[in-house]
């Protein structure tokens, strides 16, 4: 059980006064004060695309995308340039980060691509669109040494799922004391704050059209399988096609499960067995589901309920206790007793510091990878319509041949990993 | 679609009972139902229909599956899409478990299926179906398509997924293949680390084709044949320049891959070449990665590779080292680790290592780390320590804390106990509270302090210590830490105490801990007990912390002493009652309101009786009859007019009823009048009928008397809003047309960076589509559910603003303000906590502080207010959000833009705006901080009703003469501020700082006065103790008497933010008072409530100098301010 694990110990001191060397003054005496700016390029500029060209903490100097419309409009800020090839951008030494925006299938070929170039990473959600990416993703990113965060934020910034009336910060206190008990259920949907079902199902009545001129569209597809082109695969509803990723559960899964595995104590570890109760899945589009339901070695569980909106469900229960939105629980004093509790160590939530001291961002490749595994096991398995079984340790599925082949994909030439 | 549920169900239970997992050899009777009703039901609406569906599909065997097939048609047929569902879910069925027989059936048929020519999407179908269920029987069958152009990329995906067997196929493929098959072929390989796939690609890699050759240099490194390392470094050496950094990648990849399969020499000397080797055109990156392989290669002295490279000058390669640190486990490495902490720049680093890395052997040279000179290497100690050993390491954690007062130790030591658990932590802390330093303990008594019901002793033991920081944190502490039976204890420190700050933190504990007795009536006990040998001084202290804990015994004491003969005991009597948490204190205080002989403490009383009132949770009805009772008690004038304004608060009949009386009376009837339109225009019990506006316009038609109609009228017609701004406002919106409006070119972020051109273009672009989907009818502004925001074509920086709104059922919108989301609305059926929140903020509060939304479909108001990057709304005349900082929505690391314009935002839903009004507020000047004195002359200052020559200036000093009268005022007005000066007194010398003061009038009334004087000589013996040097002079005593004698130079340290105001003179803290507590004072002193005003200097008689006035404007609280 999660107690007997390691505590984890607080630490708010710096790794190391390390300092990245912005590119362009490569070479100089090694050392720069954090108050020089450094810079970024964003690969994907049409959706989330316009929230990365905003002020992230470094200055905009390029932005890439294979539809022109949207470099067009991309390029009329000042001082940028526009590239419709990745690799181009990745080229330039004067950028040090790479924001990537592109739809969850090009997440990891631009990752390690980013990864081998030496830029820094600030990745969209979800991480990657399979397992095995994530795999890959971790280990160029340890590989080369470089600085990786995913731009969701519920584990270390804000209330909870938008509304539960705490920060995971006060929720991984409570889960580690025992406090609930353990094994316990974590229950995500409608209810707790977040409709699993919202938006982006795909459809099944696409008949080919001409590809619009200003669109690249075999580039836009890459690593994934020619499909004929319409409007609805692409921009803004890319999402209910599982070839780009998976529907609103690919969409913000990873925003809502990842403080899940942070509370529980469960950054290195994935569950062993996830089973989606949903309708069958056209193989090329989403639809929607009911309930799926993931079971970790040591029992806990993380329900992700489509149904029963209305009903007043405890977010938390363990054999001990029951903890509802707004922190409202079964245990007396529950806030006081959270504000007694050792703390968690504490963590960089500022990517620029990442950038500049070489420390681990709060929501790296690593963690990152195991909260993306939830939502691609989740896939495999409401894809399949059967209960799958996961070994944490190899990351593939237990005699299930059919679902280690969505864990680890051939993509189309001439694009691979590694 | 056909529906065959009741069939399906009938057939599910029979399936259920005979065991799901039947196969086609089961002797159960075939159903009686056709491939294409079954074909009707696609797709299974869950796993059990779907498990019934596809157990009958595969029993009719491979013509049904062939029959399927042949319905895959053109795209976007119901047909064809049900063949697309059945397909898929078969694949998925036959590879589960225990399927072996029914999966040979599938990809038998499929494969008989991909014999017929049919349109290439439908093969890639199929193919792809079998790459879901294919195994080694399915690679000949798909082998046949690698040399098809369109169908060779979906059979060669099918076959890396199928892995065992595709290796010969894609061979015999290879030679044949050009252009793009050749580049997916080679691709593949490569995928299936195919070691019969060197010796044809080696070649390859010089290939005139670009693609092949990246190609194959991927192939063969991922393929990890050693012999690829020669190929590679031809490569490097002759290949294309743009294409060296992919060779590097190759490189890397082949030493993993040689890693992995047992090659750590090859590994290791690609690793070695790479690092040794870095090239103008290689980043850091590379030499990072090739440090990873050198480790990864397992080799003994990687060790020493990791602990040169921390030596290095560039720092992302030292950092690499530490995190490499973790994958060479055992205490031989740690040894060599514990030997470099001994020198060198990066010991810190190394130490904060060691913690990580989690090896207990360095524990011992951690521990004597704590005793390095140098801070940083200390504090990584600790956090190692900590790491290490857990709460083994506390005892010396705590011992460093008995040598050291350094900040950055105690907070080393504070983090580290913070993260273990208390039970194992509070003994050995508490055993060490006597040892520690000052400071330190300061910091563990705070700590203490965060758990309940834990040992009090200690901490009481520490009120006694002679150092007032210690005694202070013990004081604070016991109020969580603190059990029942230290109450006596701390009654006695409180009744003792001659320093303000332990008062008031005495008072607080008092509050929580006697606060956590269950039985209310028992709370006030211990006070109760020590109130009867108390002096009057200390009796008044006892009477305030009853007023916080309530309880009847010390309400019957506390309501007997408000006819106490002792004016001060009279005073605090009613003070603390006015204060009261219950309603029970209602009685007590409305006699005081009847019957007391000081007017000031009437009109306390009175104001707490209408807060109990208005703060306890009883119904209208009979809030109504208290107010009543209040209004019956008041006496004069401005004391009814107190209660008429709480029973305007009440929208009731009942209310309007005990009103209307008033309305009649001299004095009263237009504050009634008003009273009774505000509830009239809002009847909360007015059910059925017109609507509250026509019943509010008719009441005041038939009630209010002619002389006040017309006021009320205004302030009705303010309040509803008939098309004219409010004083000081201007209207934003015409009602005829958009004049002033503009549509939504791009966010601030995209607009400060397009040039003026690109702007102009994007303007005139966004206001085409704005006038497209937003139009003025009639005096609103509408706007019909699609396209983008309406913004003001001007930017606001502090503002109020006014605006009416009106959605429909599951509308959605919001206000942005400064440009930037949003002050939200929105349905409240949809969206419970309702309208109002600043949506889009993460840190602060986002939601409305409580629901104001009227019913969907009719007109709301908000007001909002921005001043700085605070915000407050009013929806309804509700406040729903009360000074929260709204948040950059497009950069989260920045504050608020400082202006922007003002945009009605639009959400796909049709919506109403009218009566649009702003108010601008002028912006505070930056905050001030430095020197009022120059030292040279008066610069700065202006002497006010004082005569020439009576102030001067001398080897730096400020002085005055001390008989001409009048006053020294800066040149601007101050709010909030710290002040700090030197002042030095000839003896019986007596001047004094006014603060807040307006240039009109006595400042010591029309603002406030710090009084500075002599009080040792003996003209001054008799005065009040609110005379006294360091007083607010008539308002509050020192607590203390700090001040020295004549000729000694004095320090003030002073503090005004808000109605706080302290004065600490020669250190030590002598009033901390809250001016609204004051109130009472109000008629006689109006400065006590005014927020600003001039600094001055009091010229009284005789000499006092000044120097060093150095003045802090403190940040700006806005709810304080008064617009």
């Amino acid at each position: 059980m999660a107690l007997t694990r390691r505590t984890f110990i607080t630490s708010a001191l710096a790794l190391g006064a390390f300092t990245i060397v912005p590119r362009r003054v490569l070479g100089g005496p090694g050392f720069t004060p954090p108050s020089d700016e450094l810079t970024k390029g964003v690969i994907g500029i049409g959706g989330m695309g316009h929230w990365h060209l905003g002020n992230t903490g470094e200055r905009l100097v390029a932005v890439c995308d294979v539809d022109e419309e949207h470099l067009q409009e991309g390029m009329r800020i000042g001082g940028v340039k526009g590239y419709h090839d990745f690799r181009e951008l990745l080229e330039r030494k004067d950028i040090d980060v790479v924001h990537i925006a592109t739809p969850p299938h090009w997440h990891a070929l631009i990752s390690i691509a980013a990864a081998k170039a030496g830029k820094d990473i600030w990745c969209e959600k979800p991480m990657t669109r399979t397992i095995a990416e994530g795999e890959k993703v971790v280990e160029a990113v340890g590989a080369y040494s470089r600085m990786f965060r995913v731009n969701t934020w519920f584990r270390f910034s804000g209330d909870l799922f938008y509304d539960s009336g705490g920060t995971a910060r006060q929720y991984r206190k409570l889960m580690r004391s025992g406090l609930l008990g353990w094994p316990v259920t974590v229950t995500i949907g409608a209810a707790t704050g977040f409709n699993w079902k919202f938006y982006h199902s795909g459809r099944t009545d696409l008949t080919p059209r001409w590809i619009p001129p200003q669109l690249d569209y075999d580039f836009w597809l890459g690593p994934a399988p020619y499909k004929p082109y319409h409007p609805h695969r692409v921009h803004y509803t890319f999402r209910g096609y599982w070839d780009y990723d998976g529907g609103g559960l690919g969409d913000m899964g990873q925003h809502y499960l990842d403080p899940v595995q942070y509370i529980l104590g469960k950054d290195d570890e994935s569950p062993v067995a996830v089973e989606a109760d949903a309708p069958a899945q056209h193989p090329e589009a989403v639809s929607s589901f009911r309930r799926i339901l993931i079971t970790y070695a040591d029992g806990c569980r993380v329900i992700l309920e489509g149904e029963r909106e209305k009903d007043d469900i405890p977010f938390i229960e363990g054999p001990e206790g029951k903890l509802y939105k707004d922190l409202r629980s079964t245990i007396v004093n529950l806030k006081e007793k959270i504000a007694q509790l050792p703390e968690p160590e504490s963590v960089v939530t500022d990517f620029m510091e990442s950038v500049r001291t070489r420390k681990k961002f709060a929501l790296n490749e690593t963690n990152a990878h195991r909260s993306a595994t939830l939502v691609n096991l989740c896939k495999i398995s409401w894809q399949l319509g059967r209960p799958v079984h996961f070994d944490p340790a190899t990351q593939r599925c237990k005699n299930d041949e059919a679902a280690n082949r969505l864990i680890d994909p051939p993509m189309r030439a001439p694009w691979h990993l590694s | 679609m056909i529906n065959f549920l009741p069939l399906s169900m009938t057939l599910i239970a029979a399936l259920i009972i005979s065991g799901c997992a039947s196969t086609t050899t089961s002797t159960a009777p075939a159903p009686p139902i056709s491939i294409d009703q079954l074909l009707g039901t696609m797709p299974a609406r869950d796993t059990v229909e779907a498990l019934w569906l596809y157990s009958s599909m595969t029993r009719m065997g491979p013509d049904a599956v062939m029959a399927i097939c042949k319905k895959l048609g053109p795209p976007a047929t119901e047909t064809s899409t049900q063949a697309e569902f059945a397909l898929q879910g078969l694949a998925s069925f036959v590879t589960a478990e225990g399927r072996e027989t029914e999966r040979m059936m599938f990809v038998g048929a499929l494969a008989k299926a991909l014999e017929v020519a049919r349109p290439p999407d439908q093969s890639t179908f199929i193919l792809g179906r079998l790459q879901v269920a294919g195994r080694g029987e399915s690679i000949a069958p798909i082998a046949r398509f690698l040399d098809d152009e369109r169908l060779s990329g979906p059979a060669a995906q099918a076959l890396v997924a199928i892995r065992d067997g595709a290796e010969a196929p894609l061979l015999a493929a290879l030679a044949a293949s050009h252009g793009n098959v050749r580049v997916m072929i080679i691709k593949s390989l490569g995928d299936l680390r195919s070691p019969g796939a060197f010796d044809p690609l080696r070649t390859e890699v010089a290939s005139q084709d670009p693609r092949i050759r990246l190609a194959a240099l991927y192939a063969l490194a991922n393929i990890g044949d050693s012999r690829t390392g020669d190929i590679l470094a031809k490569a490097a050496a002759e290949g294309p320049a743009n294409e060296r950094g992919e060779v590097t990648a190759c490189y890397l990849l082949l030493a993993r891959r040689e890693a992995e399969t047992g090659d750590a020499a090859g590994a290791l000397s690609i690793g070695r070449m790479l690092y040794d080797r870095p090239t103008a055109t290689e980043g850091v990156q590379v030499r990072a990665a090739a440090l990873e392989v050198i480790v990864r290669s397992k080799s003994e002295s990687a060790i020493d590779d990791l602990i040169a490279a921390m030596a290095d000058s560039n720092g992302q390669i030292r950092s690499a080292a530490l995190r490499l640190a973790s994958r060479i486990p055992g205490t031989t490495a740690t040894r060599r680790w514990v030997a470099a902490t001994e020198r060198g720049a990066t010991r810190r680093e190394i130490v904060s290592m060691l913690g990580t890395r989690g090896d207990g052997s360095a524990y011992p040279a951690v521990i004597s780390l704590m005793g390095d000179a140098d801070a940083g290497v200390r504090e990584a100690a600790v956090d190692a320590a900590v790491r290490l050993k857990g709460e083994e390491s506390v005892p010396l954690l705590l011992s460093l804390l008995e040598r050291s007062s350094e900040a950055s130790d105690i907070t080393a030591v504070r983090m580290a106990l913070e993260s273990l658990p208390r039970e194992r932590v509070i003994p050995p802390v508490v055993a060490s509270l006597s040892r520690v330093t000052p400071a330190a303990c300061v910091m563990l008594v705070d700590h203490l302090g965060r758990f309940a019901d834990t040992l009090s002793g200690p901490l009481i033991g520490l009120t006694k210590s002679a150092v007032p920081s210690v005694r202070l944190a013990a004081l604070r502490a016991l109020g969580a830490a603190g059990k029942e039976a230290d109450a006596p204890r701390l009654i006695a420190l409180l009744l003792g105490t001659e320093s303000e700050a332990e008062r008031a933190a005495t008072e607080k504990s008092l509050v929580s801990l006697c606060g956590r007795i269950p039985d209310p009536e028992n709370r006030s006990d211990g006070l109760l007990a020590a109130y009867r040998a108390a002096t009057p001084v200390q009796r008044a202290r006892l009477f305030r912390v009853m007023g916080r804990l309530g309880g009847s015994k010390a309400l019957s004491l506390v309501s007997a002493e408000t006819r106490s003969k002792d004016p001060d005991l009279h005073d605090a009597a009613v003070r603390a009652l006015a204060d009261w948490p219950t309603l029970d204190a209602f009685d007590s205080l409305l006699v005081v309101a009847r019957s007391d002989g000081n007017l000031n403490l009437r009109v306390l009383a009175l104001r707490g009786a209408v807060r109990l009132v208005a703060n306890s949770p009883i119904p209208p009805a009979a809030a109504v009859r208290y107010h009543a009772r209040t209004l019956a008690a008041a006496v004069r004038p401005d004391e009814k007019r107190l209660a008429l304004g709480a029973l305007a608060n009440i929208r009731t009949s009942e209310a309007l009823r005990e009103v209307i009386p008033y309305i009649s009376d001299d004095s009263l009837g237009l504050d009634a009048a008003m009273a009774a339109g505000t509830i009239a225009s809002g009847r909360a019990d007015e059910k059925d009928g017109p609507g509250s506006a026509q019943v509010a316009r008719a009441f005041i038609e038939s009630m209010v008397p002619g002389r006040f109609r017309s006021r009320v009228e205004h302030n009705f017609d303010a309040a509803e809003g008939m098309g004219e701004p409010p004083e000081g406002f201007k209207a934003l919106f015409s009602g005829r047309n958009l004049d002033g409006w503009k549509g939504l070119a791009g966010n601030p972020v995209l607009r400060a960076n397009m040039t003026p051109e690109q702007l102009a273009v994007a303007q005139a672009r966004a206001d085409s589509v704005m006038k497209a989907h937003w139009s003025a009818s009639d005096g609103i502004l509408v706007f019909d559910g699609r396209g983008e925001n309406i913004c003001t074509d001007t930017d606001y920086t502090d503002f109020e603003l006014m605006v009416d709104w009106k959605i429909e059922k599951n509308g959605d919108s919001g206000i942005y303000l400064r440009g930037s989301p949003q002050v939200q609305i929105w349905d409240p059926s949809q969206w419970p906590e309702g309208s109002g929140g600043l949506y889009n903020n993460e840190k602060n509060p986002s939601k409305p502080l409580v629901r104001a939304d009227v019913a969907v479909g009719q007109w709301n108001r908000f007001r909002i207010r921005m001043i700085g990057e605070r915000v407050t709304v009013w929806l309804n005349n509700v406040m729903v959000v009360d000074s929260v900082v709204l948040e950059n929505y497009w950069d989260r690391s920045i504050p608020i833009f400082s202006s922007g314009q003002i945009e009605l935002q639009s959400h796909s839903s049709p919506l109403c705006f009218r009566n649009i009004f702003i108010r601008e507020i002028p912006v505070r000047s930056p905050l001030f901080t430095g020197n009022l004195f120059n030292g040279l002359d008066l610069t700065g200052w202006k002497l006010i009703d004082g005569k020439d020559g009576n102030w001067g200036v001398e080897q730096g000093l400020l002085y005055t003469t001390g008989d001409g009268g009048g006053w020294l005022s800066t040149a601007r007005e101050y709010d909030n501020f710290s002040l700090d000066l030197d002042f030095r007194l000839s003896e019986g010398g007596n001047s004094g700082v006014f603060l807040r003061s307006p240039r009109q009038g006595d400042p010591a009334y029309t603002g406030m006065e710090i009084q500075v004087l002599d009080d040792y000589a003996d003209e001054y013996a008799s005065l009040q103790p609110w005379q006294n040097c360091g007083s607010i002079y008539g308002v509050q005593a020192p607590s203390l008497r700090a001040s020295k004698k004549a000729h000694e130079w004095q320090h003030y340290h002073i503090v005004a933010v808000g109605p706080h105001v302290s004065v600490t003179l020669n250190d030590q803290l002598i009033v901390d008072a809250d001016l609204t507590s004051h109130m009472d004072k109000e008629s006689t002193h109006p400065g006590l409530k005014r927020r600003s005003g001039f600094i001055g200097l009091q010229s009284h008689t005789r000499r006092v100098e000044y120097r060093n006035i150095t003045l802090k404007e403190l940040a700006w609280k806005e709810e304080n301010d008064t617009h």
